[in-house]
């Protein structure tokens, strides 16, 4: 052991000199400037300025970079509210004035009629149709496409949702959103660019709805629970109470150096790589995350809006994540699966999201911000017209993979439109037909991607979220 | 590297006896035997492999009208009209589409131009006039293709194990255990070499995470690192199996497969959340693991433990004295119980209860076949409502109070006022649903009635529940199912749908894996559960051991043979050793179906015990390493990270069993997180962050994300900081008067090896340079020339000492430089990953 440590600078540039770290500002960036290997940090922040957000990207090596998608596109975010558990279409977006008629009358497909219990109305100089439920959101009828021929190959919960989000019924593959980052890149260094926001507990298929899969794993969605009340519960751990930032970046920097001693004799690379990059985004993420999640900023009239409800908070911290460049983000609104009581329990679930969705638009809009976000509600797929197989006193519809209805608005979308259709009773999606892998297609499109490009080299193969399927849904673009 | 699974489909197909046969006999014109091995060689796989998918009569999307199938139907062409002109490729369409001249005419049109060998091939076959012995479409061509549809039942794993003989090796001095025979024959056919053996230290923290799920002690690295017999590896392997803490960890696998959770997920109006007899489900199987109950045995219980108990009583029904040896096993049955309970939906639960079974046992998806013949499988809906039958005839006591105790209760006074209390609050809740019956009898309740009932009778719910999972005199239960009393047969539900009734579907086994499908014996033992779990553990079935043999395998290497353990079917790829999985899987049966043993086959191996040789061109050969050329390196799962921290901290307290521990976001339990509480709708937040699965689906592997809430939890947790600084606190740490021995001491405890020179260096830099004030003794800082302790001799034996309660995780004020050290030291890599 040598006995010069004190003037010792070791293979990164870290001074052993304790002087050393009594760092002026400048002094502090040009030593990570010029002291980080290879290895390290691409990008690093100044964690001694008041504004963490204003990150210094070196370039190089941070696959989360922003780059150009394939052709210049409006929407540059995506919100993907997910209405999991299989919203019923005829009781939302698919008026089936047929099926009202023949309520209480056995079909001869078999089962039951329900016409729906909610009244739909007209709106907007489009007069697009939307039920009671949606009354609030259907004041931006005009800014609305409505794709009411959607279909699904299972209808199990667990499955579709996963195909949902990933396209793929069995096999782990990535998702939507790690695609769009893997594809895009990310705006803002100092925040995950794929998010998912879940009110408590996980979405059933947990993980693997925001999974990077195969794709590497900085691309993965970070689950954040918004049901808790503040920051801090919300992303634990997100403040160091021991440590001031100037001395963690130091404890960093020493970590890093072992873990490259540590990467000599390890394979997975990929895997040792991404955590390190976790750590870098960890870090900036403690100052940015505290602000992009602390909606006590917002001014009253805006929390007002969005409403103070667990739905509320989950779109309001949404579009403050969008605003900050987080590219891709994910709401979970769980619940929808009503096999009993419909009246009741969809009424209410739509009262949870309604009113919100309304306000996010209005947000959205009068921030400028509309045009540039790609706002999506949907479920996994849809109900059946006839009263559920279990014949409660109160009922409700089963599982229907043949029809649903998912709504878009914002960036790159044109408004005001219905596309497709299902048959007069709304069993099945019968007129333009959409799939999952066209939605999926058309969700790509709007982010400037053509579906069949954007792809993956796996296992010797060139992956793509449409597998080999997928037509984007031109009529309803803009 | 594996084949890609088009290829290997092809291959399989032309060697598939359904083709010759299909081929053979009916090719209408001769072909001259060089040109039907020139197209079999060359054409056939490039045709079934690059073109059916869009030019077949079973493609997804048919394309163009061109049927490439048949001899006939290609020499017909498609909206382009003929696309081949014999003898004649420069002339000819095909030839044209696949040299990708012609912008718009590229085919295949996605994954780039095929191979100029491939496209030289076709030319030649143009050029001798395409000869083609392909009439009508043989049925295995599509069956065997990645995109066809129409289950196929030839699929491997469906097929009865037959023991592949033990290869021969050139190297049979390398080979430990059978499994290095079949692991060394396939890399020598790959023209690879094993890595060498790797040093005691990473053989031990790797054997020992992976049976125990916790870090070697510092007395066990050392008494392995000296221990010259040539046993000591072995002995190693016999110790760890023997720890209570095997059966833990072994447990958690099994509890992600059985969706294992402490609450019911979605409950019916008024129902309480809470499963109180979900604790002694884990513990039965802990227990099972530990004194390694045959698999077999483990499998009948868990389906049919009421059965069995009844059987050796020779009884009817379940008496209340039944003796604690017989009720102990009823545990078993939580397997079945205590899935999500959806509302109270019976369809939902009966679902969930197929689905359980039939990935956890047979890796196959039976669920799917609930509203259509399985798309992959050969599993038609009548077999899902064969099994439907099954579990539709069982039934489980409505009341917490009347599952069968575990124990026979003596007769304490604690016993006493539970059973004065529960007795009192079962009759309130009789009352209140008895007014509400006679209520409704006369007229409508109306919703304040309604309204009235359901807060009476949630309110009942959770206080029997209250009593039953916190009053110290409420004896253990066992979440059992039992057989009603008059067992049925049940139709099919045409599309799921309970008004669309079917053919009946006689109880009884899986058409796909029955000796004669045709005639297959009804079940008539009450509900069939029994019958059912001795079919799934019949030596016979082809499934049920390659699992099992495909999860240990993962837990050894991280990947099993199989990547997708809940499902060996159709879907899945093919395993990366096939002759060793049926190796070891008749190997288990035949001794007896002892996991332990299975293990034992495993670790002692010397594929197990390989280092890694970190050779480059093996790296792009195989870079997921199917071949086993190396050891791959692992990530701690949540429950190896959060036991490992307790554990280098020694506060890990070692009780096995008992009732869920809460864990609040807060604190940290000193418990092994298996004991954790888990709400199934909201498991806590560090399990969710570090990929805890979602107790609602068996899993059988998990997800393994990196995100930067992870990164957060290991920089600012008060927990990693807390543990940090107490081990610097305690007095073994306290008395080393070397900077340099500090430093050793951190790594031995976190990381159970010892630093480099090179690390120590780093590490006092990083000490010496922290500005806090670092209150280390007033010797330290003179730095001495002695190198680190040698490799073989114990520096510091971790001594249980008390250094204060983890669970108290809150900041006790700033840091000095060595709590800062051992900080570091958690955050590193290495402290998260083993190899």
């Amino acid at each position: 052991m040598s006995d010069d440590h004190h003037h010792d600078h070791p293979c990164c540039g870290i001074s052993t000199n304790p002087e050393d770290y009594f760092l002026t500002r400048r002094q502090f960036l040009n030593r990570v400037g010029m002291g980080i290997g290879a290895l390290s940090l691409a990008s690093v922040i100044d964690p001694l300025s008041a504004f963490g957000a204003s990150a210094v990207t070196a370039g190089g090596g941070n696959l989360l970079l922003p780059h150009a998608p394939h052709f210049p596109a409006k929407a540059k975010a995506v919100i993907h509210i997910f209405a999991q558990g299989a919203p019923s279409h005829v009781d939302t977006w698919d008026p089936k004035p047929a099926l009202s008629a023949m309520n209480n009358k056995t079909l001869p497909g078999g089962g039951v009629a329900m016409g729906s219990p909610f009244a739909f109305k007209k709106y907007g100089r489009s007069g697009l149709e939307v039920s009671d439920v949606f009354a609030k959101t259907a004041a931006h009828a005009d800014d609305l496409a409505v794709i009411r021929s959607m279909w699904t190959d299972i209808p199990a919960h667990d499955v579709a949702t996963v195909f949902m989000n990933t396209g793929s019924l069995r096999l782990a593959k990535p998702s939507l959103g790690s695609w769009l980052i893997y594809g895009l890149g990310t705006e803002n260094q100092n925040l995950p660019g794929f998010i998912s926001l879940r009110s408590g507990g996980l979405p059933i298929g947990g993980a693997a709805n925001y999974q990077a899969a195969f794709l590497p794993g900085v691309y993965q969605g970070s689950s954040v629970n918004t049901q808790a009340s503040t920051v801090e519960q919300m992303i634990q751990n997100i403040r160091n109470s021991y440590l001031p930032p100037a001395e963690q970046r130091r404890q960093l920097e020493f970590v890093k150096q072992l873990n490259t001693l540590y990467a000599h004799n390890a394979q997975r690379e990929a895997a040792l790589e991404t955590r390190l990059q976790s750590y870098e985004t960890a870090f900036r993420m403690q100052t940015e995350a505290t602000d992009a999640f602390d909606i006590r900023k917002e001014k009253a009239d805006t929390l007002a809006a969005y409403g103070d409800t667990n739905t509320g908070r989950q779109l309001l911290i949404a579009r403050r994540l969008v605003e900050r460049g987080v590219r891709v983000v994910q709401v979970w609104h769980n619940g929808w699966d009503h096999h009993q009581d419909l009246e009741e329990k969809l009424g209410a679930k739509a009262a949870e999201i309604d009113q919100p969705l309304a306000a996010l638009l209005s947000d959205l809009k009068q921030r400028g911000l509309l045009d540039s976000t790609l706002v999506i509600w949907g479920g996994e797929f849809g109900r059946k017209p006839t009263k559920d197989r279990n014949g409660y006193d109160n009922p409700g519809r089963d599982h229907n993979a043949k029809a649903f209805s998912t709504v878009m608005a914002g960036g790159g979308i044109k408004g005001g439109v219905v596309h497709g259709a299902t048959d007069e009773l709304g069993a099945a999606a019968i007129t333009d037909k959409v799939h999952v892998h066209d939605l999926h297609a058309t969700i790509l499109h709007c982010m400037g991607f053509d579906h069949t490009k954007l792809t993956y080299r796996f296992n010797g193969r060139d992956f793509r979220l449409t597998d080999t399927a997928g037509e984007v849904v031109r009529p309803i673009l803009a | 590297m594996r084949p890609t699974l088009p290829v290997l489909a092809s291959a399989l197909f032309l060697l598939s006896p359904a083709f010759l046969a299909a081929a053979e006999p009916t090719t209408p014109e001769p072909i001259a035997s060089a040109d039907r091995e020139f197209f079999e060689s060359k054409i056939r796989p490039v045709l079934v492999d690059q073109c059916y998918k869009c030019h077949s009569a079973q493609a997804e999307k048919f394309k163009g009208d061109l049927n490439l199938e048949t001899r006939a139907s290609t020499l017909e062409g498609g909206q382009s009209g003929p696309v081949l002109v014999l003898g004649k490729p420069e002339q000819s369409l095909l030839i044209e589409a696949i040299r990708y001249g012609n912008p718009d005419l590229r085919m295949p049109p996605k994954g780039g131009k095929l191979p100029d060998s491939v496209i030289a091939d076709f030319e030649e076959w143009v050029r001798r006039g395409a000869p083609d012995p392909r009439t009508a479409a043989p049925v295995a061509a599509t069956a065997a293709t990645a995109h066809a549809y129409a289950p196929s039942k030839d699929h491997w794993s469906f097929k009865p194990v037959v023991q592949p003989a033990v290869p021969a090796t050139a190297h049979p001095g390398w080979c430990l255990t059978p499994v290095d025979n079949f692991v060394l024959a396939d890399q020598e056919a790959a023209g690879l070499r094993p890595s060498s053996v790797t040093d005691r230290r990473t053989l031990l923290r790797r054997v020992t995470y992976d049976l125990t799920g916790l870090p070697p002690t510092d007395p066990e690295i050392y008494a392995f690192i000296n221990d010259q017999r040539p046993d000591a590896y072995a002995r190693v392997v016999d110790r760890l199996l023997a720890s209570s803490a095997y059966g833990e960890h072994s447990a958690r696998a099994w509890l992600d497969v059985a969706r294992f959770a402490d609450t019911k997920g979605t409950v019916k109006r008024a129902d309480d959340p809470r499963l109180p007899a979900a604790w002694t489900y884990r513990d039965y199987v802990i227990d099972a693991f530990n004194t390694d109950k045959p698999y077999n045995t483990f499998i009948t219980e868990q389906l049919a433990a009421d059965a069995l108990v009844l059987q050796s009583l020779n009884r009817k029904t379940l008496p209340a004295d039944t003796s604690p040896g017989e009720r102990r096993i009823l545990a078993a049955m939580g397997f079945l119980t205590l899935g999500n309970q959806f509302e109270g939906n019976a369809h939902d639960i009966i679902n969930d209860r197929i689905d359980v079974t039939s990935k956890a046992f047979l890796g196959l998806t039976v669920s799917c076949a609930r509203c259509h013949d399985h798309k992959f499988d050969p599993i038609p809906t009548q077999d899902y409502y064969s099994l439907y039958g099954i579990f539709a005839s069982s039934t489980q006591p409505a009341r917490v109070s009347d599952l069968p105790t575990l124990r026979s209760v003596a007769d304490t006074p604690d016993y006493r006022d539970y059973l004065a209390k529960v007795t009192e609050l079962t009759a309130k809740q009789t009352a209140n649903r008895e007014a509400f019956r006679a209520l409704r009898k006369d007229s409508e309740a109306t919703p304040e009635q309604r309204r009235q009932f359901f807060r009476a009778e949630a309110l009942l719910q959770s206080q029997i529940v209250d009593l039953e999972t916190t009053h110290p005199g409420a004896p253990p239960r066992a979440g059992v199912l039992t057989d009603v009393r008059k067992p049925r047969d049940f139709p099919v539900l045409i599309r799921g749908e309970a008004q669309n009734k079917g053919a009946t579907a006689p109880r009884r086994w899986l058409s796909l894996l029955s000796a004669d499908p045709e005639n297959r014996p009804h079940y008539t033992e009450g509900s069939g559960r029994l019958e059912l779990a001795r079919d799934i553990a019949d030596p016979a079935n082809p499934l049920t051991a390659r699992v099992l043999v495909n999860r240990i395998w993962q837990q050894h290497f991280g990947e099993g043979f199989v990547p997708t353990p809940d499902d060996l079917g159709n879907q899945s790829a093919p395993p990366s050793h096939p002759a060793l999985v049926d190796y070891l899987a008749a190997r288990f049966v035949q001794d007896g179906w002892s996991i332990k043993n299975l293990h034992r086959l495993i670790v002692l191996s010397s594929t197990y015990q390989q280092g890694d040789s970190g050779n480059k061109s093996y790296a792009e050969k195989d870079p997921y390493n199917h071949l086993n050329w190396r050891y791959n390196l692992r990530r701690l799962d949540l429950e190896q990270m959060h036991d490992a921290i307790l554990s280098i901290a020694g506060r890990l307290d070692p009780t096995v069993g008992g009732k869920s521990v809460r864990l609040s976001s807060e604190d940290f339990a000193t418990r092994r997180a298996l004991y954790t509480f888990v709400d199934r709708r909201n498991p806590p937040e560090l399990f969710t962050q570090f990929d805890f699965p979602s107790p609602d689906v068996p899993t059988g592997r998990r997800y393994e994300t990196t995100v930067a809430q992870q990164a957060l939890f290991f920089m600012n947790s008060p927990l990693i900081i807390e543990t940090a600084r107490k081990l610097t606190q305690r007095p073994d740490f306290v008395r080393i008067t070397s900077t340099e021995e500090r430093v050793i001491y951190l790594y031995n405890a976190i990381l159970q090896r010892l630093p480099s020179r090179k690390e120590v260096r780093l590490g006092l830099a990083y000490v010496t340079a922290t500005p806090a004030p670092a209150p280390v003794p007033a010797k330290t800082g003179a730095p001495t020339t002695s190198r680190p302790g040698r490799n073989n001799a114990p520096v510091f034996a971790r001594r249980p000492v008390d250094a204060g309660p983890v669970g108290d995780a809150r900041n006790e004020g700033p840091l000095d430089s060595w709590a800062m050290l051992a900080h570091a030291l958690f955050q590193t890599n290495e402290a998260t990953y083993y190899n």
